[in-house]
């Protein structure tokens, strides 16, 4: 499986953690809400493409509304590839964070 | 979903229009409704709670904001719709490109390696077909036309990944080579040429 990027990784926990309610508004909220990151309107889409299009998302037209002008919204659905591939993404962090105690770094990790 | 589109009672005027238009000029068909939508909304929101021209003010701004990756997604989109139809056809127009130069050089190495005279006679470079002009511009042209669909550039975490796309392109990877090939050729024949290794 290809590693995801930091910002799919970001994306994609913030469509995880919204469930139905992810569309591209409500993603970028709680990336500034959350870790303080502030992403434009348009460029979150792109890290949004790229994971509908590796079959880790899909999406769906919802019904418009006349705080949007009368357009309807795109909301985006995590898949159970998706799933998994957070979950290797967490494993493998977890592997690399492990030990760190935030103090000097060790002599040498290599025997 | 069904749609049911509202009536113009219930749509209201967010975002200016220029604006509209330049953000439908850059996006595709699908992306629209999603993004246009969501400018739309924000804005609500800001003039819900600054007013209609902090609104404004901040709709300019992501705008301009916003371009950069707007085009890269519209550009990938493009590239990929294109490329699953035309991978072949781009290698197609890159052999009818590149035929001079393959002209050129099975002529150069017949008569380079066989001695066979008559092609280097015939050799006329104030004809059009073999023009350097038109020998560089058809290598490029097809060189450039069939590096688009196969190589990728992109900043990742602030580097620059360049990866090269091998699956679905063999005939462009093909014909890559083979124009590396034909202008190693070509470079090759006029060292010898100006260096007379084949003089006699």
């Amino acid at each position: 499986m290809n590693l995801l990027t930091r910002i799919e990784e970001i994306v994609l926990l913030a469509v995880y953690q919204l469930g139905d309610n992810a569309y591209g508004v409500t993603i970028r909220q709680y990336i500034e809400q959350t870790i303080n990151q502030k992403f434009s309107v348009g460029a979150i889409y792109v890290p949004l493409d790229r994971l509908t299009r590796r079959g880790l998302l899909t999406s769906y037209m919802g019904e418009p509304t006349p705080e949007r002008g009368g357009r309807s919204k795109r909301y985006y659905l995590i898949t159970s590839e998706g799933i998994n591939a957070l979950r290797a993404t967490k494993e493998m962090q977890d592997a690399l964070w492990l030990g760190f105690s935030g103090s000097e770094a060790p002599q040498s990790g290599l025997s | 979903m069904p749609y049911t589109p509202l009536s113009d009672l219930e749509t209201l005027p967010a975002l200016p229009r220029l604006g509209e238009k330049v953000l439908g000029f850059l996006l595709r068909q699908d992306d629209r409704e999603g993004v246009i939508g969501d400018f739309a909304e924000e804005c609500e929101l800001i003039a819900g709670r600054c007013g209609a021209g902090a609104a404004r003010r901040w709709f300019w701004l992501e705008l301009l904001r916003s371009m950069p990756a707007l085009i890269i997604l519209s550009h990938k989109k493009l590239r990929r719709n294109f490329m699953k139809q035309n991978n072949i056809r781009l290698a197609a127009i890159g052999i009818i490109l590149i035929l001079p130069a393959l002209a050129l050089c099975v002529g150069g190495i017949l008569q380079s390696g066989f001695g066979l005279s008559q092609f280097n006679e015939a050799i006329n470079f104030d004809m059009l077909f073999f023009n350097p002009a038109v020998l560089i511009g058809g290598l490029g042209l097809a060189v450039g036309l069939n590096l688009w669909p196969v190589v990728r550039i992109r900043f990742q975490d602030g580097n620059l990944v360049g990866t090269v796309k091998v699956r679905d392109s063999v005939a462009n990877l093909g014909l890559i080579a083979l124009i590396s090939l034909l202008t190693g050729i070509i470079f090759l024949y006029l060292l010898a040429e100006n260096l007379q290794i084949f003089a006699r």
